[in-house]
């Protein structure tokens, strides 16, 4: 299927292997329901998981994907304004002790293009696992790039891997050594088994994985992964209302790094940093959707964050955020 | 579990429980409070939750409660107000175990100062214990995982220090006399291998 046909559709999801695609699945005609066998769930990082959309679809459908085989190049201008004088009120917050993490973001605005030249874009190297392009009934649309699963269940267990680390392709030994990439993982490890345990048999959250590397074309990332057991009556949606929004891109204490984030970040993050699962029966699979780019009235706002702790450099961070863009 | 014999918390007829203790947890706005509520040798429906405030503000929380467990969290125990919870646990002599936000509070409570130091978050260190009545199985080094940017400073009678960074950062406090101890660090986290160890410690200790 050529990508530009996508372009006629009212709404739908194309949705990358990670979700179960093979490799691609197109979901077509989404409606809102919630008691459909097989659901696509989305919600925006400002909104509450309990409120999060839920879409079922009038056809779903494997299928493979004719990428264009040269993707134009974009114009991208990261529009950092302020950036190294937040890092300094992040960590002057960090030293008064009112927070020890925070995921500070900003948007790199991509001027022209469509989503299909952005998906193409983005495929170039590899198809990410959690790929997506997404145009909902309201006529919001978003594509993502992601490589981070939120979380995913199975019958009872419930599994999640938060990405918190990056380096350039390379810099494998560096990232193992840095004490402050593990710090800030293990930070956001110790959150989400707090998350989990509310939905979660007592006793049951364990951390399987304390940190392993994820190799990705334009960068290396570590993560964790945390396991459990849930609780008799817990759904998919149950685990999403207690982790949204993620705590790798919030930062901890949760309620005390969004406060910060309204604070510093003046635009709503809203598809970026969000939640796209598909549920189907007894399983699941959310991804966190990072490396994302949301369609405005001016063209594309691709997000792109860190988590800045008080050992973060302005400039270290920023280095951090280019390769993050490299995603596109 | 099914057929416990525990009753409500906030029951009178406390005394007349069968061996389970009740556990009154002090949240403060934390992201690792269930952590806390999950490493204690307890089962979790033995813990009743409240809002640090709320216990502050409505004291008689405490009374039906066997073990106060004052949580993490952010800013200080000043302007997160617990430290009044303290005193009238003191008062009430209840078994009080402060983690982090709470050990910071118990310190408060009994003259200690709170001072900044170089902030560490998500970080694991060793750490070395004196020895101590509430916590006998610890005499020697632990790697315990940390997350603060203040400490206590100052520590005097009735509380003394019985655990310390290498660079003299006080890690753990203990009353003289009453059954209350502070840990700086997070024995709740994946990355303090002993920290339940620690915790059950304290349990037998004040049971």
């Amino acid at each position: 299927m050529k990508l530009a046909e996508l372009e006629t559709l009212p709404s739908f999801a194309l949705l990358g292997p990670g979700f179960g695609g093979d490799p691609f699945l197109l979901l077509r005609d989404l409606r809102p329901q919630s008691s459909a066998d097989s659901l696509l769930v989305f919600a925006r990082f400002e909104e509450p998981g309990t409120r999060a959309l839920k879409l079922s679809p009038g056809t779903a459908s494997p299928c493979a994907v004719d990428f264009a085989e040269k993707p134009r190049g974009l114009d991208v201008a990261l529009a950092a304004f302020d950036y190294a004088n937040k890092v300094g009120q992040i960590r002057e917050a960090i030293a008064n002790g009112d927070v020890y993490q925070v995921c500070l973001t900003v948007r790199a605005l991509v001027s022209a293009g469509s989503g299909a030249e952005i998906l193409s874009l983005m495929c170039r190297r590899g198809v990410p696992r959690f790929a997506a392009w997404v145009r909902l009934p309201d006529g919001s649309e978003f594509v993502s790039a992601s490589p981070e699963l939120f979380f995913e269940t199975d019958g009872r267990q419930v599994h999640a891997e938060p990405m918190k680390g990056t380096a350039r392709p390379g810099a494998g030994g560096a990232l193992e050594a840095s004490d402050k990439d593990r710090a800030e993982l293990a930070m956001i490890t110790d959150l989400v088994r707090n998350d989990l345990a509310q939905v979660c048999r007592q006793k049951t959250v364990h951390v399987a994985n304390q940190r392993r590397v994820l190799q990705l074309p334009y960068a290396l990332q570590t993560v964790s992964d945390i396991v459990g057991v849930m609780d008799h009556g817990k759904v998919a949606l149950d685990v999403l209302a207690a982790l949204h929004p993620g705590g790798s891109v919030t930062g901890a204490p949760k309620q005390a790094a969004l406060a910060m984030i309204r604070r510093l970040e003046p635009d709503e993050r809203g598809a970026y940093c969000g939640a796209l699962g598909m549920v189907t029966g007894e399983r699941s699979v959310f991804s966190l959707l990072i490396r994302t780019a949301a369609r405005t009235s001016q063209g594309w706002a691709y997000g792109v964050g860190s988590g800045i702790v008080f050992d973060s450099e302005p400039q270290a961070e920023l280095d951090e955020l280019r390769v993050k863009l490299g995603a596109l | 579990m099914e057929g416990d014999q525990c009753l409500p918390l906030a029951s009178p007829l406390h005394l007349l429980s069968h061996g389970c203790v009740r556990v009154l947890f002090l949240e403060n706005d934390d992201s690792f409070s269930l952590n806390v509520v999950e490493s204690l040798p307890v089962d979790r429906q033995d813990v009743l939750v409240r809002p640090g405030r709320e216990v502050a503000r409505d004291r008689a929380l405490l009374d039906g409660a066997d073990v106060v467990v004052v949580g993490p969290g952010p800013t200080d125990p000043m302007r997160a107000g617990i430290v009044v919870v303290v005193q009238a646990a003191a008062l009430r002599r209840l078994p009080l175990l402060g983690i982090c936000l709470g050990h910071q509070a118990l310190g408060l409570a009994f003259g200690a100062e709170l001072v900044r130091v170089p902030p560490v978050h998500g970080k694991q260190t060793e750490i070395a214990f004196s020895g101590s009545r509430l916590f006998p199985g610890f005499v020697g080094r632990a790697a315990m995982m940390r997350y603060h940017s203040l400490a206590l400073s100052g520590i005097k009678a009735p509380l003394h220090v019985i655990a310390q960074t290498d660079d003299g950062i006080v890690m753990a406090v203990e009353h003289e006399t009453l059954p209350m101890a502070g840990l700086q660090f997070h024995p709740d986290s994946f990355a303090s291998p002993r920290g339940k160890e620690l915790i059950a410690d304290f349990f037998r200790a004040v049971a």
